[in-house]
């Protein structure tokens, strides 16, 4: 048995290779047909055979590109010609389970922009879905073609197979898992039916909606439950409504897949995964998430969602500390995601959660093995880092059974290694289907070294040094050297020159020759044309050394974490929820926003989160806090009808007139600094407001201010369902700018006709589901049920009183004709904000028994707000209307209290008056008065301790409390300060500590030359600071800055 | 001699409105030249240079403050005004406003604040300020007198003018023109906003390229002023001939800039170019504290209720930095740099001492600070005799909601109808019929 050496092997195979380019069985043969031999053993080698499974002298034998056998010391089968992989390693080929492989190269081009006509209606194709973001009907493994280029960023880090789809669109199809191979697909497809892929992104669809997140979730909603009754209604006729067969829809027969293949699914950030998670649950679709990277800043809910997830390992670069000015620039919640990303994938490891790595999202492929390397320091197990790389992508991938391991009759998919690859072994061969990509070679003949060398009766000394791929080397006799320049170099062979004047020789003298063990011997000629032959005995001088150099040259990794890590997870992020307290607030001037008024030198007591007793000099509980009242008042929590603080991703599905389907509540964002900012000024309590975009806009969503805990939390689950609607100005589309001219209603004539016809379609459909109902279910086996109508659902809460409108709205014209609308409909405007001319018409919304929330004092804003007045308040309240007063921004929510007190100033309201507009009156408009909105036994302990008269523009907040809870606290804010600025500085300390020099690019960044970095500047999008006409669409303007960025 | 109350003078005020209404329902006539002396009995006077007088008389002649004393004798003639138990301010002035330029934020036809192009120092606010504007009489109704008027812009705005607030026309309304030259000043750091599509370098870029086209721009206009100051028939840029003044410093530039990064920038070119500056925004002026005292700049402070700028910054951060800038000796004014809500710059005032500002600072912060950055400090600013008679009355304190209430405004001593559009509106529809 002969035993062949690394190099030739390489040449073996490629011969193979070109010859088999037609392997599978149906193809014609064109000439002789290859039978070369495929059959290997790979003796000696440490064989991961999968995570936590090693054996140690191993071989390994292939045949026909599956693993025929792995034993420790196998025998070598006859037939099999030996590779000798001593002091190597073999790992199972990598799998990246969500990949873009061969599908990558038709740039994704950004929809339309605010500057171009929006698009209403999808291309219709071939019974493709309505929305151009679903495409669940297309199997990309039809439309795959091996890659050869775009796999080779794969496999330099050991990938053998990925499961591949083009990333674009909602529903994006079904993946296929394929080889990394080159061939023809039919021999690179391990399985054609992946999972599905998708994301909240409508991606190269020119469609205007979804155009929030809030929509693309809705959109998603519907699709699954329409692909639900697509499956029970296909055949049968619709006899109850159009006497219509169902349409045939490819799209959603696509979609029906996923419950059986599941999905891989972009959601883009932590919290939106959570919220994918809440609207798949419901639909019983098992789903994989691409990880963001702060799974560690949610983690308990993150494992509560017991999702598996695909992460990308795409670390900040450090962030730019280096002068004061450049710090300016720096958050605190960057520098903590700086120091504490590398455990993320330790920290998802340590609560169970299972996760397959991946390439995608790397800025920089040829750092992904650096990155991998640096999560192992930083905590994460080699088995587990294993697992994420070979069987858990194999599972996601549907490979379980041909890939991820190396065992009998699984795919001859493996990668060798001069090591340990989690520590500085390096990838040497990639082999996929038994046929090799050839990095370095196993036994690598080293150059380097000093040579003592005769030219003629001169006596030089040759040292040459090798790093990497690179050469250089020195001649030198005593103290003088000369460099040389190194010409070429292959395999064993060398040439160079040098000007060798200077060691006594005259002229250049060219070398070529071979490098031995031993010796280097050649050629040399010198300025005389003259060619003698050479012979260089080897010194002592080992490429040992150099590896030991470079091994002292690692990065020193911080082992302690200087940052804190909160919820949420930046400045003012709490360590845990506040702890409910009973408390004995004594002598205090109390605004009860009730009859009983205001009370002078008065206490209150909160027991179990609740008001417990307001009275006179009460004595204090035992175990509870007492807090001098002296000098201080206390209110009720404020409560702001009309914000949209704490929303993600777009306020407004703007992109129909009718939206009723989008809800607020799936956007909800726990980690908004601006809740912290409302508590501070005494606000416990908002109704988050779609924007008004459109006529009908999204359900809203009202939440208590309970900082530090997560969206479901702050939900307030006994504030029945309300809903935004919009007239005027922004829904006609006034200041859209001149291209949104095309969309109904441009007038408000037509606003009044399409929320009418809106109305008169939920009836419709109403009494469709009233008649499926009835039947039999011997009538029903034969009947096409009502699709599922999420929009209209909405519509027909509204007409039976279970669902609230709050009615965006200025001028006294479309104030009463909504009115008439709901009238017509037998239900009532709850709400009417903004509502600035609501004083015209205050009789008639009293007789309506609509009640009003508006500004202070905004108006000239805007054509519509010309007549707004800032005793609009006064003259609602005097004919009968509730009256409220709301933010609407982020900035108002801070002081609602003066915002109230400007009644007092402008018409001499009743300082109790002006305080119930922010505390009582707010409540009643949002139904929740008998649980808050007032000091009252029995109500929450929602409450504000201020250091004076509430509605002074001298007066602070001191405390905010909500269920009992102190969320803020003003003393303990001011403390919080100095900590956080202790923590800034100690984070800047260990970045400017970093060594720069030896810090490659995974690490960190030299300054000034960001360009050899393959990162980029680091930064946290801040929070959009929403208002009701934000209108845009958010996924159009993501693409054209991902294009930008490219 | 008649003895008016504030009360009655209100009064009288309001009827006078009523009676014009049947002819042009949105008239306000501006007040006529005082006539006769006028004897501000018993109020308590908020002086700013001279502290808190309570209980003093105010005589006024001829639109001047002629005397300011515990007890005056009426003269012949006067009229008297009861000021017993209510305060007496110097008028408010507003600073870097676009009130009379801006009439409905969002109607196109309504806004003449902005020219087209970054660099136009030629265009002068004042030449399109509308004296009849419906938003002016609701700002001084709350007690502002004066506004500076200036071009907003994204580069060399332009020149703003100083502005009394109840005017016939520009011309008449008109107290001083180039008050300043408007530079935003180009930014820095990075945006972190949502909207933002640059990547971190695309920006440092774009800020790099802007900071060259910037020194480029200044240096071809010096080689102008320099060409016309030698040779007097150089031909004439309309442009950089606006620029002559400020180049000698005989007109302040006044430099949007709220990053610390800015106003260190801005302070170290007016140094190096010899100009007198003023710094409009200063978020981060306190970061920047002993530079700006060092080159006695002000700070025209525009975020009174500013949002916290940075994510880990203080939530009141923006409410602090005037009593921030006062404990460091920092000069600064108030303002609110917009149109209608200029009239909540009492309010400003109130907001900052909540932060910790001094009664004091805060009031001098929104009449002599502002008069003094404008250079008209001699005539306007605080009660002082010889000074303009330019003051607000109010029942009680100006500065809180709760007790803010104007019964009197002056202008160089004229008794302006402080009635507005919203007022008008309030009286019709508190006559609307009730539904029965």
């Amino acid at each position: 048995m002969k035993k062949l050496g690394q190099a030739s092997i390489a040449a073996v195979l490629a011969v193979l290779g070109a010859s088999s380019v037609y392997a599978d069985q149906t193809s014609h043969v064109y000439g002789i047909h290859d039978r070369s031999s495929t059959h290997f053993a790979f003796t000696n080698a440490t064989i991961h055979i999968e995570p936590g499974k090693v054996i140690t002298n191993g071989t390994l034998v292939i045949e026909n590109g599956r693993v025929i056998s792995v034993k420790a010391n196998g025998k070598i089968p006859k037939g099999a010609t030996e590779i000798d992989l001593s002091a190597h390693t073999v790992y199972p080929g990598f799998i990246d389970a969500y990949s873009n492989y061969a599908f990558d190269k038709d740039k994704k081009k950004p929809g339309g922009g605010r500057n171009d006509a929006p698009v209403y209606n999808g291309q219709r194709k071939g019974g493709n879905a309505w929305n151009d973001a679903i495409h669940a009907q297309v199997d990309w493994s039809s439309e795959f073609k091996a890659d050869s280029k775009g796999a080779e960023k794969y496999i330099k880090n050991g990938f053998t197979a990925v499961q591949t789809a083009k990333l674009d669109g909602i529903f994006q199809g079904q993946a296929v898992t394929v080889s990394l191979g080159n061939g023809i697909p039919n021999d690179l497809i391990y399985r054609a039916n992946g999972r599905h892929f998708g994301s909240f992104d409508k991606g190269s669809s020119k469609q205007a909606y979804p155009s929030s997140l809030m929509g693309s979730i809705s959109l998603i909603r519907q699709t699954l439950s329409d692909a639900n009754w697509y499956q029970k209604a296909n055949g049968k006729t619709d006899t109850l409504f159009s006497g219509e067969l169902v349409e045939y829809n490819a799209g959603l027969e696509g979609v029906s897949e996923l419950a059986q293949t599941g999905l891989i699914f972009n959601a883009e950030d932590y919290l939106s995964t959570l919220r994918a998670d809440k609207l798949f649950d419901q639909f019983g679709v098992s789903v994989s998430y691409l990880a963001d990277g702060f799974e560690y800043s949610r983690i308990d809910q993150i494992k509560k969602s017991e999702a598996t997830f695909v992460l990308p390992l795409n670390y900040p670069k450090k962030p730019d500390v280096t002068s004061y000015e450049s710090q300016l620039d720096v958050s605190l919640a960057e520098l903590r995601h700086w120091e504490r990303a590398p455990t993320n994938a330790a920290t998802m490891e340590n609560n169970g959660i299972s996760f397959a790595f991946t390439q995608q999202g790397l800025n920089k492929t040829g750092d992904f093995w650096s990155k991998v390397k640096r999560t192992v320091k930083h905590g994460l197990s080699e088995k587990t880092a294993l697992a994420a790389l070979t069987t858990m992508p194999a599972k996601l991938a549907g490979i379980s059974g041909s890939a991820g391991k190396l065992k009998p009759g699984m795919f001859a998919d493996f990668v060798i290694t001069d090591g340990n690859i989690f520590a500085d072994g390096k990838i040497k061969s990639v082999y996929m289907q038994g046929k090799e990509k050839h990095f370095s070679d196993v036994k690598p003949i080293s150059l380097a070294g000093t040579f003592e060398l005769m030219l003629g009766s001169e006596s030089l000394t040759l040292e040459l040094t090798q790093k990497s791929s690179k050469v250089t080397g020195k001649l030198s006799k005593g103290d003088k050297e000369q460099n040389v320049t190194v010409h070429s170099k292959s395999g064993d062979a060398i040439q160079f020159s040098a000007d060798l004047s200077e060691l006594g020789l005259d002229g250049v003298h060219r070398f070529s020759g071979r490098v031995s063990a031993q010796s280097f011997s050649g050629y040399q000629v010198n300025n005389n044309a003259e060619r003698t032959p050479f012979t260089a005995q080897r010194n002592n001088t080992s490429v040992e050394n150099l590896k030991k150099e470079n091994a002292n040259n690692k990065v020193q990794e911080p082992k302690s974490m200087v940052g804190s890590l909160t919820t949420p997870n930046r400045a003012f992020g709490t360590n845990s929820a506040p702890e409910r307290q009973n408390v004995h607030i004594k002598n205090a001037t109390v605004w009860t926003s009730e009859d009983a008024g205001t009370l002078k030198n008065t206490d209150v007591i909160i027991r179990n989160g609740k008001i417990h007793k307001i009275g006179n000099k009460l004595k204090t509980p035992k175990g509870y806090l007492a807090i001098d009242g002296t000098g201080k008042h206390v209110t009720a929590g404020i409560i702001d009808e009309h914000s949209h603080i704490a929303i993600s991703k777009g306020v407004n599905e703007g992109s129909d007139a009718i939206t009723s389907e989008v809800r607020i509540g799936d956007v909800v964002n726990p980690d908004d600094i601006n809740i912290y900012r409302a508590l501070a000024g005494g606000t416990t309590m908002a109704q988050l407001l779609h924007g008004s975009a459109n006529p009908v806009g999204g359900q809203a969503q009202v939440i208590k201010l309970r900082w530090g805990t997560n969206a479901e939390t702050m939900k307030e689950k006994r504030a029945p369902g309300s809903i935004k609607f919009a007239l005027g100005e922004n829904v006609k589309q006034s200041n859209w700018g001149d291209n949104y001219t095309i969309r109904y209603p441009q007038t408000r004539m037509g606003v009044e006709t399409i929320v009418r016809d809106a109305f008169i379609r939920a009836q419709d459909y109403k009494a469709s589901w009233d008649k499926y109902d009835d039947l039999s279910s011997r009538e029903k086996k034969i009947t096409a049920p009502p699709r599922r109508n999420y929009r209209l659902d909405a519509l027909v809460e509204i007409m039976e009183k279970k669902r609230f409108v709050h009615s965006h709205s200025y001028v006294a014209s479309e104030i009463l004709s909504l009115m008439k609308i709901a009238e017509s409909f037998d239900f009532n405007i709850q709400t009417f904000t903004h509502i600035l001319e609501g004083y015209k018409v205050a009789d008639e919304m009293a007789a309506h028994g609509a009640s009003a929330s508006t500004f202070s004092d905004w108006w000239a804003y805007k054509f519509e707000v010309i007549d707004a007045i800032p005793t609009n308040t006064c003259l609602m309240m005097e004919r009968g209307v509730n009256v409220s007063i709301n933010s609407d921004s982020g900035d108002l929510i801070r002081r609602l209290n003066t915002e109230a007190a400007k009644s007092v100033q402008y018409c001499g309201m009743s300082e109790e008056d002006a305080l119930k507009m922010v505390t009582i009156n707010p409540a009643i408009q949002l139904k929740v008065d008998q649980y808050t909105g007032s000091l009252k036994k029995g109500k929450d302990a929602d409450f504000v301790i201020w250091s004076g008269n509430p509605l002074s523009i001298y007066s602070q907040v001191e405390q905010t409390w909500i269920d009992g809870r102190n969320y803020f606290n003003r003393n303990q804010d001011k403390e919080q300060r100095v900590l956080l600025a202790k923590e800034k500085n100690q984070l800047i300390q260990k970045i400017l500590a970093t060594d720069n020099k030896k810090s490659n690019g995974n690490n960190g960044h030299k300054v000034g030359k960001s360009k050899t970095s393959s990162d980029q500047i680091y930064l946290l999008k801040e929070e959009a600071q929403w208002h009701c006409d934000d209108n845009f669409d958010f996924w159009h303007w993501k693409s054209a800055q991902l294009g930008g960025q490219k | 001699m008649k003895t008016l109350s504030s009360l009655v003078l209100a009064t009288g005020i309001t009827l006078l409105a009523t009676a014009s209404q049947n002819l042009f329902a949105t008239d306000i006539i501006p007040a006529a030249k005082q006539q006769q002396t006028i004897l501000i009995k018993g109020g308590t006077l908020h002086t700013v240079t001279d502290g808190v007088k309570a209980n003093h008389d105010m005589l006024l002649v001829d639109g001047k403050i002629s005397q300011i004393a515990p007890a005056i004798a009426a003269p012949e003639g006067a009229t008297i005004v009861d000021a017993q138990g209510k305060q007496v301010y110097p008028g408010l002035i507003g600073m870097a406003t676009t009130l009379g330029l801006v009439e409905v934020g969002a109607v196109r036809a309504t806004r003449d604040s902005s020219e087209v192009g970054r660099m136009t120092p030629e265009v002068k606010a004042h030449i399109a300020f509308n004296a009849d504007s419906e938003i002016i009489p609701t700002v001084r109704s709350n007690g502002v007198t004066h506004a500076q008027i200036a071009p907003g812009g994204r580069g060399l705005n332009g020149q703003s003018s100083l502005m009394q607030l109840d005017g016939w026309n520009w011309q008449d309304a008109l107290v001083k023109q180039g008050t300043g030259m408007h530079l935003n000043w180009p930014s820095v750091g990075i945006n972190k906003a949502f909207w933002e599509s640059r990547t971190p370098e695309q920006q440092k870029k774009a800020q790099q390229k802007a900071a060259k086209q910037f020194e480029k721009s200044f240096s071809q206009i010096k080689a102008y002023a320099k060409a016309r100051d030698e040779n007097a028939n150089a031909p004439v840029d309309l442009r950089w001939e606006a620029m002559r003044a400020v180049l000698k410093g005989d007109m302040p530039l006044y430099v949007n800039a709220n990053d610390y990064r800015q106003i260190e920038q801005a302070v170290h070119f007016a140094e190096r170019e010899a100009l007198s500056l003023v710094i409009v925004g200063g978020r981060d002026a306190d970061k920047a504290a002993d530079l700006l005292i060092k080159h006695k700049v002000p700070v025209i402070y525009t975020s009174a209720w500013g949002r916290t700028w940075r994510s880990d910054e203080a939530m009141d951060r923006a409410f602090s930095m005037p009593a921030l800038l006062e404990s460091k000796g920092v000069q600064y004014a108030l303002a609110i740099a917009s149109d209608w809500p200029v009239r909540n710059l009492p309010f400003a005032a109130g907001q900052s001492i909540a932060y910790g500002a001094s009664k004091e600072k805060a009031l001098h912060s929104v009449t002599l600070a502002p008069a003094k950055i404008l250079g008209v400090d001699d005539k306007m600013g605080s009660l002082t005799v010889g000074k303009q008679a330019n003051l607000v009355i109010s029942a009680g304190d100006l500065f809180d909601h709760l007790t803010h209430k104007v019964d009197m405004v002056l202008i160089d001593g004229r008794q302006i109808d402080i009635d507005n559009r919203h007022k008008r509106l309030h009286r019709k529809y508190s006559k609307k019929p009730r539904l029965n």
